[in-house]
């Protein structure tokens, strides 16, 4: 009887299990997203013109790009300014100034005069004094492509810094990943960091890096963007006035002047601009390559071009490549040599600088383009650019300012470091 | 989770050679099956193996299953079972709990995102029939419901390398058929 019971009781379950079962099929997902946006603070124009001067030293957070004058260097503080540093003493430089210029990533340096970008503006600053630094000029609209789209409250503001944000927000699944507008936030370029350097015959210039979009020649400054090369006039270098704008393409990165010509890199090749007339630059040549980053330098016969891969500079190819420029009409491949993920390089006499991003400083012996050795390597965290000159290297890097003596190539050392603060 | 299952595997194990000693009503049972799961999503192969101790009418064990529904992962759990006699052969209802365990594909890396996928909980109840066709062992037939949930992260970067990180959690509840052989 018992067992009759569980058997009836088993076949009522197991029916309406069967009638239920059905039901129970369903999928149901849930998603957020995280992401970071930058919020801005805004102050007046007057405000924050009134502040680009010689402020108290602050710290390194996040250093970009670097350039060299007399015993000057200066250092790039991403979007916020410029950091003076007396470098009198390579083994102990002194941090000892900061001039806050909101929007800043690029710089240049004509005789005293001081060249930096200002959001869409161009600053000129007298820095005879780097105690005492009081600006020149300012000359609106050099840099069109740097205005922030939605972000002008009103003309008399400007975006005086960016406060970082994470927020997390439920999504429909079917959605793809997106980052929701915040309609007070911008996901921005925090732009690469550089160098590059010539002799002219007017004032003297300072030394930038590979990866900058300033260069000076003569009684020019030339500014590349995205897709156009700018031409300003600084012939009296208190008074900048912009005298051509030239369209390039698209995915142009760097630009690096060497005597009479610009080599110009862009994510696609390297082109060659004559300034013979240096109001309307000419290209002369031009070496393509698949798609990436690629700083390049150059000398009389040979050009050095690293190509990088990485998530802004998309693909895979990851080197340098030495051209062979005798004929700039059509620059010839010499040979490509590996690298892990190359960015800003600078040559001094037969030493080749290259920095390899987490593999840190390579120095190479570059005296036969066809057997570039390595020499030696500093491992030193993501760095970004170098400037090679008078047997010191200076290296931007991710934790700070590396400072190396080359003066003994069998023997290069480190001299001094300032160290980002976080 | 994963020390629990072979914590109870250790017992059951112990258990066995106990039983054994003893000479009691305790044996080993395997149940070996395959089928396959429909769901809103296209069906998918399922296969299983389960292994313990039956003792009387019930049986307790630790089982691993193959499950392609969605993305590939191997369940790992606990089985319980209550059998009930009809002459010669039965009826049984079972239950399974673990976690699942994604096989492959764990980790794939792009250029602009990184895609992460983690297991999670995974349950399967039903009923089924017993066939005996010799001494030691019957042919078996289930169907019941099974749910597993997956969690998939996706990192992102954009053109500037800001990230972005979307987390989705997954919770698959389908019906199971399987068909097995048991000893």
């Amino acid at each position: 009887m018992k067992n009759l019971i569980s058997k009836t009781i088993a076949l009522v379950f197991c029916t309406a299990f069967l009638f239920l079962l059905p039901g129970c099929v369903k999928d149901t997902c849930s998603k957020t997203y995280t992401y970071t946006y930058f919020q801005p603070v805004y102050k007046t124009t007057a405000e924050v013109r009134a502040n680009i001067k010689s402020n108290a030293s602050k710290a390194v957070t996040n250093p970009g790009k670097i350039y060299i004058k007399d015993n000057y260097i200066f250092l790039n503080e991403v979007n916020k300014g410029i950091h003076i540093i007396d470098n009198t003493n390579p083994a102990s430089p002194k941090n000892f100034a900061f001039i806050d210029i909101p929007g800043n990533v690029d710089i240049a340096v004509k005789g005293d005069i001081l060249y930096a970008d200002f959001y869409t503006d161009l600053v000129a600053m007298d820095i005879s004094n780097p105690l005492n630094i009081a600006v020149t000029k300012f000359v609106n609209g050099v840099f069109p492509e740097r205005f922030y789209y939605g972000f002008n409250v009103d003309s008399t503001k400007v975006v005086y810094d960016w406060v970082k944000k994470t927020e997390t927000v439920a999504v429909d699944c079917n959605d793809g990943v997106i980052a929701p507008f915040n309609g007070g936030g911008i996901l921005f370029n925090t732009a690469d960091a550089g160098m590059s350097s010539f002799k002219s015959n007017s004032s003297p210039v300072g030394i930038s890096g590979s990866l900058a979009r300033f260069a000076l020649l003569n009684d020019y400054m030339y500014s590349v963007s995205n897709d156009s090369l700018r031409v300003v006039n600084v012939s009296s270098n208190a008074n900048p006035f912009i005298v051509n704008a030239i369209n390039l393409g698209w995915g142009i990165e760097t630009v690096f002047p060497f005597k009479d010509k610009l080599f110009i890199g862009s994510n696609t090749g390297m082109f060659i601009y004559g300034v013979q007339n240096p109001v309307n630059p000419v290209k002369l040549g031009s070496f393509n390559h698949v798609r990436t980053c690629d700083p390049v330098i150059a000398d009389d016969n040979f050009a050095y071009v690293t190509l990088h891969s990485g998530t802004r500079c998309t693909g895979f190819t990851n080197q340098l490549d030495v051209l062979n420029i005798t004929n700039i009409q059509s620059p010839q491949l010499i040979k490509s040599y590996p690298l892990t993920s190359p960015r800003g390089l600078s040559k001094d006499g037969n030493l080749l600088f290259i920095c390899d991003g987490n593999d840190g400083l390579k120095v190479f012996d570059a005296a036969n383009p066809n057997s570039i050795s390595l020499i030696k390597q500093f491992v030193i965290a993501e760095a970004n650019d170098v400037i090679a000159y008078n047997n010191i290297a200076l290296v931007v890097a991710k934790d700070g300012l590396y400072q190396y003596d080359y003066t003994n190539a069998a023997d290069i050392k480190l001299l001094s470091k300032i160290a980002v603060q976080n | 989770m994963l020390k629990y299952l072979f914590t109870i595997i250790l017992v059951f194990t112990c258990c066995l050679k106990v039983a054994a000693q003893k000479k009691s009503a305790a044996a080993f049972n395997s149940y070996n099956s395959a089928g396959f799961i429909a769901g809103k999503l296209p069906v998918a192969f399922a296969a299983q193996t389960e292994n313990g101790i039956a003792y009387k009418k019930w049986f307790a064990g630790a089982g691993v299953a193959i499950d392609m529904y969605y993305k590939e992962t191997l369940p790992v759990f606990a089985a319980f079972k209550k059998e009930i006699s009809l002459k010669t052969n039965s009826l049984f209802f079972y239950v399974n709990a673990g976690k699942n365990i994604v096989a492959k594909d764990k980790k794939i890396v792009g250029t602009f995102s990184t895609v992460e996928t983690k297991g999670g909980f995974y349950a399967d109840g039903g009923f089924g029939y017993k066939i005996k066709i010799a001494k030691k062992g019957s042919v078996f037939f289930s169907i019941g419901n099974t749910v597993k949930n997956i969690r998939q992260i996706e990192t992102t970067s954009d053109f500037f390398g800001m990230q972005g990180i979307s987390d989705t959690h997954y919770k698959f509840s389908r019906l199971v058929f399987r068909m097995g052989y048991q000893f």
